[in-house]
């Protein structure tokens, strides 16, 4: 009788047991279900205070999500803030994650911080910009001379050997300006040499005013102005605008922020050659999600750039390309963290 | 356990045909379900954006036969400052509100008119001057009297601002409907398309798109990338199907069209392939791992239930083989369940009970047949021996031989004294013999010469018990049968002893003696009716009732010779 009880007692205990061990095994299931496959580390250029860097996190979001990766992005606050970005790589490094992608900031300045990466074993890509050892697995960006040769195709037709022609380009020796500027130099063709001054922003639309002022105050005969990114377009616009130069002189922007298009809509700007930030921010990620599962993607995506005039912004490609759309759900995740 | 193999067999057929149909079923009736709840997701997104485009088109129509509206778009510049003119501004105005209280999803209601009027929401609402009109499909089709619809394109009419809309046009009439006045248009916020079809879900990967009746994407999540040429989507196969389902070609996805008749869109539901296959396997897992489980703890369940119901079952079969060795001593402990097991037992006892009680019975019963056999079987004094000796007794009374009546009187009378002492079955060697002794004597006294006999018993089997006359019939065949008929009388000697363990008490005579034939017949047997008397058969059956086979009687005789009778019997030992 003793030794009944003890057993039964004992098939009770198993059956507990069981009964235990079931519930966790199927919790484990369904926590399989929404666990992360992969952690991706995205360090852009600056804060998403700027539409084009915003459109690539969006993009880069909407990659992470497709996938069920895990992404988190480390902002330096300012495009100039080197040394922040040197210290978001190494935090990012202590991280261990599956991939970094990075828009670094210089071309040869953060070169310490990128080999930590490389050392680490962690595989990179770069997005937007590269520098110039190339450290990364794979580079998704605009193809920037490709690009650059479009901003002078809308000008073309009004040259001749005595047009002048302006540069508002950003930050020198950073390779995005400097291919830009090789881009417009190729597309100019023979009127290449009508290039009369290049000034430099460094991303601050108050530099790219003064700079333009001074251009002009240097060529007040200047035809054209070219500009190759969104603050100096919208600092070289004032500018132009300021001085009473509206319709004399023929602009042609960079990138897509409301107020360029705004300029454009009312003639401002002959064209705006514009990126495709949010494919960038996506294939950025797909490539970076390829390098994760230990495919080897092509070294160099080009995310593309359209030229969009006046007459054609309204077009369905190009308004969804000059107004991004974003859902409700995009634009609450983008302040919040992930 | 015996009980237990078709018990686990049972659970494990039936877990196991549970599971096989699961698991082979579930992939078919996973992409079943998901196909038919995709199809009921698509149609019912469409059912709302049709209702949203009715209600448009009811307050379009609101608009379109407004008397307000139509006055106000054929004031000329010289009558702006008038009264009327600004009465109708406010009714219009007031209109407008209304409508656009009404619905928040509605972003702007305008009218543009010929004369250069134009009224967006309201008065103070600036129209973007570098807004090029005749750009907008919405306007050139309402222009031309179609029915304008816009479904997803920046808005850029009102100064500054770029939404996203859908937007719905209508030519606006005179009121004698000859003559085109002007244009309306509503302004519905985009994003109530695209959250519609963001809150459909349709898994982790899946996806909700729109086609317009061109094939032109009214909404897709990746919009930017299908612009942009890094994605593509199956947009023709969509309008080339029609209501239903397909594969994409690389067969990842699962396409479900539905097309509405009112607004002509195409609402297409995508689930990923791979997700569902996900699905199934986890759902597979889901199965197995019940089955499993489930097999688990049936077994065990089933353990301890054939263990309650075997335990006592193996008891009860165990106890079933004491009873077959004859061990009635049993009474198994009920193990105190009201089932058929515990009934099984409980009748086992009370069987067992019955079978003691009757074994008792029958044992009683033999106990008394056998007694009451040995008592037919135990001899008399012959008559013909007891009429004789009182004969003697009076011949000897004549011939006033006292002494010797007396004597054999005295012997007589002992020898009776001990044949109706009846109580006792049982009586010592040394009492039979004794008993044998008076016998002989009587009978040495009528036979004098004729008769002699010598008594040598070994005292050691003095004490042991025998039946009662078993001696006497012996020595009375051996006088008559052996000495009597001799000529000139013969002699019976009477010997006992220990042999080989048993008690031997031997009855020599040197009479007659017998042949082979007659001493085969003598023990073959029972020739008491034939004679009337107890015979030699009834003396060894008795011997053996009592002690067993191997003990009885054992007869040596050769004619002419003498005839020796030996008595087997039990030799108790020393001690007795």
């Amino acid at each position: 009788m003793k030794a009944e009880k003890v057993r039964s007692r004992l098939a009770g205990a198993l059956l507990l047991l069981l009964i235990l061990g079931s519930v966790l095994l199927i919790l484990g299931l369904l926590r399989r279900d929404t666990e992360k496959t992969c952690r991706i580390i995205y360090i852009p250029k600056r804060k998403e205070s700027n539409d084009f860097w915003s459109y690539v996190a969006a993009g880069a979001r909407t990659a992470a999500r497709e996938n069920n990766c895990s992404l988190s992005i480390m902002s330096p606050e300012k495009e100039s803030d080197i040394q922040g970005q040197k210290e978001l790589i190494l935090k990012a490094v202590a991280e261990k994650p599956d991939v970094i992608a990075l828009a670094p900031s210089s071309e040869t300045e953060i070169d310490d911080a990128i080999e930590k990466i490389r050392a680490a074993h962690i595989p990179l890509v770069y997005i937007d910009s590269e520098t110039v050892k190339d450290f990364a697995d794979v580079v998704v960006a605009t193809d920037n001379v490709t690009a650059g040769s479009k901003m002078a195709v809308p000008i073309l037709p009004y040259l001749n050997e005595s047009s002048k022609i302006g540069i508002v380009s950003h930050v020198q020796g950073v390779s995005t300006a400097e291919e830009r500027i090789e881009g417009i130099k190729k597309g100019l063709g023979r009127f290449a040499d009508r290039i009369v001054g290049t000034v430099y922003s460094n991303s601050d639309p108050e530099l790219a005013y003064r700079e333009t002022a001074r251009l002009i105050g240097e060529h007040p005969d200047l035809g054209f102005l070219l500009c190759t990114n969104e603050d100096a377009s919208t600092g070289a616009m004032k500018a132009v605008t300021d001085l009473g130069y509206a319709g004399k002189i023929r602009m042609v922007g960079f990138d897509n922020s409301m107020e360029e298009i705004e300029y454009l809509e009312r003639g401002g700007f002959e064209a705006l050659v514009v990126q495709r930030a949010y494919s960038m921010g996506y294939l950025g990620i797909e490539k970076a999600l390829d390098l994760a599962k230990g495919r080897k993607p092509i070294h160099r995506t080009d995310s593309g750039s359209s030229l969009i005039t006046q007459s054609n912004m309204y077009r369905d490609e190009n308004q969804e390309l000059l107004f991004p759309f974003y859902p409700q759900e995009y634009s609450s995740q983008a302040n919040g963290t992930e | 356990m015996t009980l237990l193999i078709p018990f686990l067999i049972l659970i494990v057929m039936t877990i196991a045909i549970y599971t096989v149909i699961s698991v082979s079923r579930n992939r078919e009736i996973m992409f079943r379900t998901s196909a038919d709840y995709t199809q009921q997701l698509v149609d019912m997104a469409n059912g709302e954006i049709d209702s949203y485009f009715l209600n448009m088109e009811n307050i379009a129509q609101l608009i379109m036969q407004s008397a307000d509206v139509k006055n106000y778009l054929l004031f000329r510049e010289k009558d702006k400052n008038t009264a009327d003119y600004l009465q109708c501004v406010r009714r219009v105005e007031q209109q407008f509100k209304t409508l656009r209280d009404t619905r928040n999803d509605i972003y702007n209601i305008g009218i543009i008119g010929w004369r250069g009027n134009y009224l967006i929401n309201d008065e103070a609402t600036e129209m973007n001057p570098y807004a090029d009109l005749t750009r907008q499909s919405w306007f050139q089709k309402a222009k031309s009297g179609e029915e304008g619809v816009a479904y997803s394109h920046v808005q850029n009419i009102v100064k500054d601002r770029y939404p996203w809309t859908v937007t719905l046009s209508r030519a606006v009439w005179s009121q004698t409907g000859g003559e085109e006045i002007g244009v309306l248009f509503i302004d519905m916020n985009y994003e109530t398309i695209s959250s519609l079809c963001q809150k459909i879900n349709l898994g982790k990967t899946g996806y909700v798109f729109i086609l317009d009746s061109d094939g032109k994407l009214v909404y897709h999540p990746k919009q930017q990338l299908i612009y942009g040429g890094v994605l593509k989507e199956e947009t023709i196969r969509v309008l080339e199907t029609g209501n239903g389902s397909f594969y994409s070609a690389d067969g990842q996805k699962i396409y479900t069209v539905s097309i509405s008749r009112t607004t002509g869109l195409t609402v297409v539901g995508v689930t990923k392939v791979a997700e569902l296959l996900q699905k199934s396997r986890q759902m597979k897992d889901l199965f197995l791992l019940v089955a499993v489980l489930l097999l688990s703890a049936a077994t065990l369940v089933s353990v301890l239930i054939a263990d309650r119901i075997s335990d006592p079952i193996r008891d009860l079969g165990r106890s079933m083989k004491e009873v077959e060795k004859g061990n009635f001593d049993i009474n198994l402990e009920n193990p105190g369940f009201h089932n058929v097991i515990g009934d099984l037992i409980g009748s086992f006892n009370i069987m067992i009970g019955h079978i003691r009680e009757l074994i008792q019975q029958i044992k009683d019963e033999q106990a008394e047949k056998r007694k009451s056999e040995l008592m037919a079987l135990q001899a008399q004094i012959n008559p013909h021996f007891l009429y004789n000796t009182l004969d003697s007794i009076i011949w000897m009374s004549e011939a006033k031989k006292n002494e010797e009546v007396i004597q054999m009187t005295s012997s007589l009378s002992k020898l009776l004294r001990r044949s109706i002492m009846n109580d006792r079955e049982f009586v010592t060697v040394s009492e039979e013999i004794d008993y044998v002794n008076e016998y002989l004597r009587i009978q040495k006294m009528r036979y004098y010469d004729k008769l002699d006999y010598g008594i040598q018993v070994s005292e050691r089997i003095l004490n042991v018990t025998m039946g009662k006359m078993i001696l006497q019939p012996l020595v009375e065949n051996a006088i008559y049968h052996g000495v009597k008929l001799k000529e000139g009388g013969g002699r019976i000697d009477i010997t006992g002893g220990e042999e080989e363990g048993k008690t031997v008490i031997r009855i020599r005579d040197d009479g007659v003696g017998m042949d082979a034939e007659t001493l085969k017949k003598l023990l073959l047997q029972d020739r008491t009716k034939a004679t009337g008397r107890v015979g030699v058969f009834n003396v060894n059956r008795r011997i053996q009732l009592y002690y067993g086979p191997e003990y009885g009687l054992k007869f040596e005789s050769s004619p002419g010779v003498g005839t020796t009778v030996s008595i087997l019997l039990p030799y108790p030992g020393e001690e007795e």
